[in-house]
């Protein structure tokens, strides 16, 4: 390889171009909406041992799942029983066995050069539905056991080659249609992972003639070298060599929902997920997760498949930005997931519906912290703070004739915002981890496939983000009226940035960190009345609640879960879903911001004039024009009395810490499932010395 | 001179950090095909260019703190507006002033459309005792440890860039808040 680079350039690119040709073409096999209109899969080639040496654009986090499903195949004594033959096609969707969820389906097949397994090739996908017991869509927050995952299969035979003819087997094909709401849209979605996987089989098969098999198997280990060093080398040079701490929390409130069908599930919890990260002066990112609470009967079990796939997203954003997308970060970033917590389940009943969503998030704590070090080592340019805040929203219903239907939308999968670097602020929809490009659909196409939303808007929400010197990105508004819903129609929404408490517990350098997202059901409105009419419709909830302040929208009743996550929610013609999400974390403190870029944003009515005066202390003045202008004087006034507000609203921390630690020995939580927590996490040797050193507990104090 | 020096001067780093570079240099900036390996150093040039004060800058760890050396051999966290908050291996949040937001109405006002539940958390805000600079911000249960976001290797830092501390030692990598807490709690117990 080094005596001829360009020979070995030439060799990249050809891997590069296989996979993504892959894709771009597969995708106008399915009929899904994620698939065609956002491009939401990949195409992969991958060691016989399973490291993924090249994959496509596109929900490139597979590369972090996809070697646990092949050890797990090698685990079970796949060679041996069924055996791994030239003419198989492969199916899995097993979050047990290392794919992420049961929505992400993968289709592979072996490659053989004579009697030679030389690598696998796989299509993967989300599909609309894999069949979960309580959520449609695929977004199952409400999952107590395994038993409601839904269809699980793999890792398994499903197909065969009969000559040049790829076919499934019918039981396959049946069984996807018969155990899933979205049925047609499974096939057809089936049916592109494997066109992916044949278009990458044939490529292969062409580079080894056209390389030789020995450059061939010796090339893809080199990719994999040399792009471990060069992700190691940016941890070496880019990043603050230290020990860096960041976690996050998740309310789950199963307690009265539970309550009658799965008593193992009927209480509340709140998950603590705990990151001590130390990045070494040789270039490695270990990171310890111990703390993490432990398994439960609810849908936050990341098994390890679902784990990697889920933080492979952050890094990939943000470190991985190598030729081919493959499996060397694995080499360089090691997570230590403590056994039988939420990041290592080690039972067998726990439900696994998933557990990627929660990986997902804990790679956010993972990058978020690598932008800051790059900060703080003075590569500003790198510096930004990745968020990634999928929120889906399922459902599931009987149509007018009869016609069972299900849908799983993506709008705000497609397109996230981007955190604030230490030099701009956030910025909304603008990266995409799952496409090459943020994308949210087009209104039409999901209207089609989910006649009874009708979108009513797309919009900024004024004042929904985080305030600090550089603001986080604006939180943007899904608004729906519900039309001719048929027999009954159910939504539920779902999402990873997290219900009533923050996606992220520590605000960097004095902003505020990241805010939780909502989705507010309005019941028995009038707003199918007025849209008659061609009156206003709210365009997100704010607006909603301010109509029915005002009289203008009446409203039955309300079903505010305080958060995103919900469980189904059975809804009628003319109630109105209004989501709220992606509003972003900032970075620094609010009054240092500039003036200027306050009066932008309230001119562009992102931020409200009394925002802008309350928390960036930045007062303005309107002229006759309707122009809003900076009062200077007023400005340097309204800032000197929010320090001076600081100052006597604030106490030493010596004082809250004394409050705090008296509260913590008097076991003096404001809720059970709090003391809860704190009593699990303590179970953790690591963590136990954290807590009790830093609260300076007695050893045998109990929590 | 080369244009990725020339791009990287310290003049242009001057202006990255006050946020003065244009867009389209810091995407050049992303694309060299390696970083300015001084980069580091030049950083800590400019940053001691802003401060009032003479104390020599080891580290930032945030927007308004440093990791300074005091001349008796010390490293300790200091402000920007001079005020210092203690040894650096010691949390500095140990040392700032803390305002906890324990109510929904004053948790609105810093979450201005929805935030997270009172019930559930507390947002601490800590500020800097000399000029109220708002340091850091948590979102976490009560009870919850103040976090330590960072405890960098200083010695690993500098000499990787080729200009090792003088006084380096395994001990500077350490975490010490527990000796602070332990001692709060002596002198309450006493």
């Amino acid at each position: 390889m080094e005596d001829d680079p360009i020979k070995f350039d030439k060799f990249q690119w050809r891997l590069f171009a296989a996979v993504n040709a892959a894709r771009e073409t597969s995708k106008y096999v399915s009929g899904s909406p994620a698939a065609v209109g956002m491009a939401e899969l990949v195409d992969m080639l991958a060691l016989p041992e399973g490291e993924v040496v090249a994959a496509s654009a596109g929900l490139a986090g597979h590369i972090g799942s996809f070697p646990i499903m092949v050890r797990t195949m090698a685990r079970n004594g796949c060679e041996d029983n069924p055996g791994i033959r030239d003419t198989d096609i492969w199916g899995c969707n097993d979050a047990r066995a290392g794919c992420p969820h049961p929505t992400d389906m993968y289709t592979y097949l072996p490659v053989f050069v004579g009697d030679e397994l030389v690598c696998w090739v796989a299509g993967a996908n989300h599909v609309a539905d894999s069949g979960h017991s309580i959520c449609a869509g695929g977004v199952s927050m409400y999952s107590p056991t395994t038993y409601c995952d839904g269809l699980v299969y793999g890792p398994m035979v499903i197909g065969q080659r009969v000559g040049d003819t790829y076919v499934h087997h019918d039981p396959f094909l049946r069984m996807m249609a018969g155990r899933t709401r979205t049925g047609s849209l499974n096939i057809l979605d089936e049916k592109m992972r494997l066109t992916g996987a044949v278009m990458l089989r044939e490529r292969v098969l062409e580079i080894v003639e056209d390389f030789g098999l020995d450059y061939f198997k010796r090339g893809c280990r080199e990719v994999l070298e040399r792009e471990r060093r060069a992700v190691s080398g940016r941890f070496q040079d880019w990043m603050m060599p230290g020990t860096y701490r960041t976690m996050m929390f998740r309310p789950i409130e199963y307690r009265e929902l539970m309550a009658s069908l799965y008593p193992q599930s009927a209480k509340n919890w709140i998950t603590h997920h705990h990151h001590t990260m130390t990045i070494t002066p040789e270039g490695r990112c270990d990171i310890d997760l111990t703390g993490t609470s432990s398994q439960d009967y609810h849908w936050q079990n990341a098994f390890e498949g679902p784990f990697k796939m889920g933080v492979t997203f952050s890094s990939i954003g943000f470190i991985g930005q190598t030729p081919l997308v493959n499996t060397s970060l694995s080499y360089v970033i090691t997570y230590d997931r403590p056994e039988g917590s939420l990041v290592n389940p080690t039972r067998e009943d726990v439900s696994a519906a998933f557990g990627n969503a929660l990986g997902a998030m804990h790679g956010v704590l993972d990058a978020r912290t690598w932008g800051f070090s790059s900060f703080l080592r003075g590569y500003l340019e790198e510096s930004y703070l990745l968020e990634h805040d999928w929120e889906l929203f399922g459902g599931e219903g009987i149509a007018r004739q009869g016609h069972p239907w299900a849908l799983g939308d993506f709008t705000f999968e497609g397109a996230e915002p981007r955190g604030p670097s230490p030099w701009r602020d956030g910025e909304a929809m603008t990266i995409g981890a799952g496409n090459p490009e943020a994308d949210w659909g087009e209104v039409e196409e999901w209207e089609y496939v989910e006649p009874p939303l009708v979108t009513i808007a797309r919009s900024f929400i004024p004042d929904f983000c985080a305030h600090g010197r550089h603001r986080g990105a604006i939180g943007v508004s899904l608004a729906q009226m519900v039309v001719d819903p048929g027999q009954f129609l159910t939504v539920n929404a779902c999402g990873y940035a997290g219900s009533k408490m923050n996606a992220v517990a520590v605000g960097i350098c004095g902003g505020y960190p990241h805010i939780n997202s909502k989705t507010t059901f309005f019941h028995d409105t009038n707003a199918a009345d007025r849209a008659a009419r061609s009156q206003d419709l709210p365009s997100d909830h704010v607006q909603a609640h301010r109509m029915i302040d005002e009289g203008s929208l009446t409203v039955g009743r309300i079903s505010d879960f305080g958060g995103h996550e919900t469980p189904p929610v059975l809804v009628k013609h003319g109630d109105l879903i209004c989501h709220a999400h992606h509003a972003g974390s900032a970075w620094g403190d609010p009054i240092d911001r500039r003036t200027q870029l306050v009066l932008e944003d309230v001119q562009k009515g992102w931020i409200s004039e009394g925002v802008a005066r309350d928390v960036y202390g930045v007062a303005l003045t309107r002229d006759e024009h309707g122009a809003w202008h900076v009062d200077e004087r007023g400005t340097e006034e309204a800032r000197q009395g929010i320090r001076e507000r600081r100052r006597t609203r604030a106490v030493s921390a010596r004082e809250v810490y004394e409050e705090e630690r008296a509260r913590v020995l008097a076991r003096d939580f404001p809720l059970e499932e709090l003391g809860e927590m704190y009593r699990d996490s303590a179970t953790y040797a690591g963590w136990r010395e954290v807590y009790y050193d830093f609260w300076q507990l007695p050893a045998d104090f109990a929590l | 001179m080369s244009d990725n020096d020339q791009l990287t001067s310290k003049e242009n780093i001057r202006r990255l950090v006050e946020g003065e570079l244009p867009l389209d240099m810091i995407h050049e900036m992303v694309r060299m095909p390696a970083k300015d390996p001084d980069r580091f150093f030049k950083y800590l040039e400019v940053l001691q260019e802003r401060v009032a004060w003479d104390d020599r800058i080891l580290a930032r760890i945030s927007d308004h703190l440093y990791i300074v050396a005091k001349d008796g051999g010390e490293r300790v966290v200091k402000c920007d507006c001079g005020h210092e908050l203690g040894d650096y291996r010691i949390n500095w949040k140990m040392n700032a002033l803390l305002y906890c937001r324990r109510t929904q109405e004053e948790i609105g006002e810093v979450f201005t459309v929805h935030g997270p539940d009172h019930e559930l958390v507390e947002v601490r805000e800590f500020y800097c005792p000399g000029c109220q600079a708002q340091l850091g911000v948590e979102v976490v249960p009560i009870g919850y440890p103040f976090v330590f976001e960072v405890l960098p290797d200083l010695d690993a830092v500098h000499a990787n860039g080729g200009r090792p501390l003088p006084d380096a030692s395994p001990d500077w990598f350490d975490d010490h808040t527990a000796k602070q807490a332990a001692a709060w709690v002596s002198e309450v117990s006493a």
